[in-house]
């Protein structure tokens, strides 16, 4: 599943304020909202070299951004 | 209320503003901030009906919605426009963390208006490129075919857009969009 904002200036809201709302309508996780950006790369249409770029980088910053605020890693 | 607070390991607010994100959904002409919007309307003589800009976009219904798309997309007359605009919506994104994003835009209704298709693409490609250097933020176009108008229509669109850069412009979709 990937999240998306559709019309933002229109509703209102960026991408990030979605991530945030399914949050407190879902009780989602932070694995469950991290799987929402991985899921995203994959169904782009970006070609295999930028997608796997793409990943290991996600992976690293989401590493960080766990080591950060002392979470464990995933 | 369903609070993500009785979930234990909820991610605060600024954590998932600062995760990396993709997005592969979004309108760029539905992606303009309102004060753009409406500085534009003024350049252009287009009377938005509102006096606040912030009331640009209220509405009700799907039609009422589709009127708002349009008065926007009016909005819209030169390639300096659409640069603006572009630029403006990938920047909001960037500042959400999104790294790589995939948009639509939807040709027919600047066409109505005069607007040619070439001065449509030349803008939003300007605005992509200013954003790359800006915003590190990489955005590929999707070229929207609206359905009502017809095979010959969309044919046209098609052939219109064989002149884009093959590298920004990936992918043909086809939506029922216009009021």
């Amino acid at each position: 599943m990937r999240l998306n904002s559709d019309n933002a200036a229109m509703f209102d809201i960026d991408l990030a304020d979605e991530y945030v709302n399914v949050r407190d309508a879902f009780g989602c996780s932070l694995d469950e909202l991290e799987d929402f950006s991985l899921a995203a790369i994959d169904a782009s249409w970006a070609d295999d070299a930028t997608k796997q770029a793409m990943c290991r980088d996600f992976l690293a910053e989401m590493a960080d951004l766990r080591s950060a605020r002392g979470l464990p890693a995933r | 209320m369903l609070g993500h607070a009785a979930v234990a390991d909820s991610p605060s607010d600024d954590h998932i503003r600062a995760l990396p994100k993709v997005e592969l959904h979004v309108h760029v002409e539905g992606a303009a901030p309102p004060h753009t919007i409406a500085k534009l309307a003024r350049k252009n003589g287009v009377d938005l009906g509102v006096d606040d800009p912030a009331d640009i976009y209220r509405y009700d219904d799907l039609a009422a919605f589709l009127r708002v798309y349009d008065l926007v997309c009016r909005s819209l007359q030169d390639s300096d426009d659409i640069h603006l605009v572009t630029y403006e919506a990938l920047a909001i994104a960037a500042a959400a963390d999104v790294r790589y994003r995939e948009m639509f835009f939807s040709p027919t209704f600047l066409l109505r208006h005069g607007v040619t298709f070439d001065t449509i693409w030349s803008g939003i490609a300007a605005g992509i490129e200013d954003d790359a250097t800006d915003h590190a933020i990489v955005c590929r176009m999707i070229l929207d075919v609206d359905k009502p108008s017809g095979p010959s229509a969309a044919v046209e669109l098609v052939e219109a857009a064989t002149r884009c850069d093959r590298g920004v412009l990936i992918g043909i979709g086809a939506t029922r969009a216009c009021a």
